[in-house]
């Protein structure tokens, strides 16, 4: 198997192309100042720097990760025991429970976020049919709520993945040392997940915290995290906006947590089997 | 046969069981229901005759029409099946040849080459798009085409974020494959190819069928790389479908997009079922086989 080896090297230099590249070029770009994305005006500057430090963008940073958090904190509340109930059902097929929870994936994200979005207004067809009014539209609430109804497949994918490899006998084991089910859990079988819940929290936060779609749809475009803010520096809401260095530098910096988020999973889980 | 002692179970630790399972089971259909509550939305949508999607007036089939009556609807929906077929096939093939290269690295290089794999998995959507939005309008530059972006920007980015997935489900199987399974397959006469067809893919097959199946779905479903990387003029469905929600003027969009989904989201179903019902009956030769066999 030695000489596969080879069909190593053609993919550290596509990787390096279009992910060790890009760092570097989003690195520079952080450092001049240019009109659009015309290099002939480019000059080094620091202006990305004070420009970023304008109270929009630090607001919309705390609020991005706020509302990440309390998604993500939601996410465990509610994955966790999802997974841990199915992997001690006795099915015989796991792989048909990971796709009950990928089959809503092939129905549009957009339109899954709009339709629930649709249905917080005060006028929905949830009026209509059964008399439920949530207005919530537009709010926090409505984002966060969103969020966990998208992402929580991604905390229960990895979570179910380790609970899966728990060997049964480490239970019996500590239920013959004489645990109850309650400690069997607490001191064995939480301890055994920690690596799937890891993974799960930086597979739920991090898109939650990035995404600009969801706060774009479900606010009607007044709500801006951080997402929202990048995809208008890169000239793709409107021209007026565009400002590709500070684009850039807050790319980067989300791009730093991205790395302490990789260094994490090359420690607990330096096979990635979590991550799928 | 093992005779097993059975002990009457006392009544209450038999309630408490009841209580237990019901709980579990009602847990389970109410969070499945709140993942597929949309879904069933935007099926009642499909047919409902009120373009505003408040009440519902009443039953039609006319979106399923003018659904395949839209252009610029059906160029989308045939770019998003288009590129995710492409995006697939290729990162399914090229996928399982580099996680091959990956398993027979050295330990150091390996645990490497898994972090870079895992960048596009773990980065921001909208930094990848970013990322490779610079790198396609530099390459354009190089090249002296200005303008680069289309459909085969978006291609090549969608099979670049579809890779990892399918160098991460292949990656483990490789690990519990023999490692002189290979060789002893060259000493029975295999050349190199006819070994890695005939030996090493059929035994990880699980993982690459996984590995297609995610960058499939990943594929379909991606909005924000797509959005960055295909320029203004190509769209993908989810891309048509934000533009429609940017200009407010558009509502008679959204019926369409409802019958669309609708179709997919029937489909999928229809899938999963037959799956199922083929993996159950699987199931029960096999127990036939073996009792036969007894």
């Amino acid at each position: 198997m030695k000489k596969f080896k080879r069909f190593a090297w053609p993919y550290f230099f596509w990787m390096f192309v279009f992910t060790v590249i890009p760092i570097f070029l989003l690195f520079a770009m952080s450092f001049i100042e240019m009109k659009s994305l015309n290099f002939s005006t480019a000059r080094f500057s620091f202006s990305a720097f004070s420009k970023s430090f304008n109270p929009i963008y630090l607001n919309a940073f705390t609020n991005s990760i706020r509302l990440a958090l309390i998604a993500t904190v939601l996410c465990i509340i509610i994955g966790y025991p999802l997974a841990y109930i199915v992997s001690n059902l006795n099915i015989t097929n796991r792989f048909s429970f990971l796709l009950i929870l990928i089959m809503p994936m092939f129905t549009n994200m957009l339109l899954r976020v709009n339709t629930i979005s649709k249905l917080l207004k005060p006028e929905s067809i949830l009026k209509n049919v059964l008399g439920i009014s949530l207005n919530i539209s537009g709010s926090e609430k409505a984002v966060v709520l969103v969020m966990v109804l998208m992402y929580l497949p991604f905390m229960v994918f990895p979570i179910f993945t380790v609970l899966e490899k728990i060997d049964p006998s480490l239970l019996e084991a500590s239920r013959d040392l004489g645990a109850n089910n309650f400690k069997t859990f607490l001191k064995v079988t939480l301890p055994l997940s920690v690596k799937g819940i890891s993974s799960g929290i930086i597979m739920v936060f991090l898109p939650c915290a990035t995404s600009f779609t969801i706060p774009y749809i479900v606010s009607d475009g007044t709500m801006k995290l951080i997402g929202n803010i990048i995809e208008d520096k890169m000239g793709l809401g409107n021209v007026i906006s565009t400002d590709y260095p500070v684009g850039s530098l807050l790319s980067i910096i989300i791009l730093i947590a991205v790395m302490g988020a990789l260094w994490l999973i090359s420690k607990i889980d330096a096979e990635g089997e979590t991550l799928l | 046969m093992s005779r097993v002692l059975r002990v009457e179970e006392p009544l209450s630790r038999k309630i408490s069981r009841r209580v237990n399972s019901i709980i579990k089971f009602s847990f389970l259909t109410i969070v499945i229901l709140l993942l597929y509550f949309p879904i069933i939305v935007i099926i009642i949508q499909s047919v409902n005759i009120n373009v505003q999607g408040t009440y519902f007036s009443g039953f039609t089939l006319e979106w399923y029409g003018k659904m395949f009556g839209d252009r610029k609807l059906m160029s989308a929906i045939k770019n998003t099946i288009s590129v995710a077929l492409l995006a697939t096939v290729m990162s399914t093939v090229l996928g399982t040849l580099f996680a091959l290269g990956i398993n027979s690295l050295d330990k150091r290089r390996r645990k490497q080459m898994i972090i870079l794999n895992n960048v596009p998995v773990l980065n921001a959507d909208v930094v990848t798009g970013v990322s490779l939005f610079f790198i396609f309008k530099f390459f354009g530059i190089i090249i002296g085409k200005e303008f680069l972006l289309g459909y085969e920007t978006m291609l090549i980015a969608h099979i670049f974020f579809c890779i990892p997935y399918v160098v991460l489900s292949v990656l483990p199987k490789l690990n519990e494959v023999d490692k002189n399974l290979y060789d002893a397959a060259l000493d029975l006469g295999c050349t190199p190819r006819g070994a890695l067809m005939k030996v090493i893919v059929p035994s990880v097959r699980t993982g690459i069928f996984t590995g297609a199946l995610l960058a499939f779905t990943m594929s379909f479903d991606d909005f924000v790389i797509s959005y960055l990387v295909a320029g203004g003029e190509v769209k993908n469905f989810s891309m048509w479908l934000y533009a429609s929600q940017r200009s407010s003027g558009r509502t008679f969009a959204w019926p369409k997009a409802y019958a669309y989904n609708a179709i997919i989201s029937i489909v999928a179903l229809l899938i999963l079922v037959v799956y199922n019902i083929v993996i159950i009956n699987k199931q029960k030769n096999n127990r036939k086989v073996r009792v036969n066999s007894n």
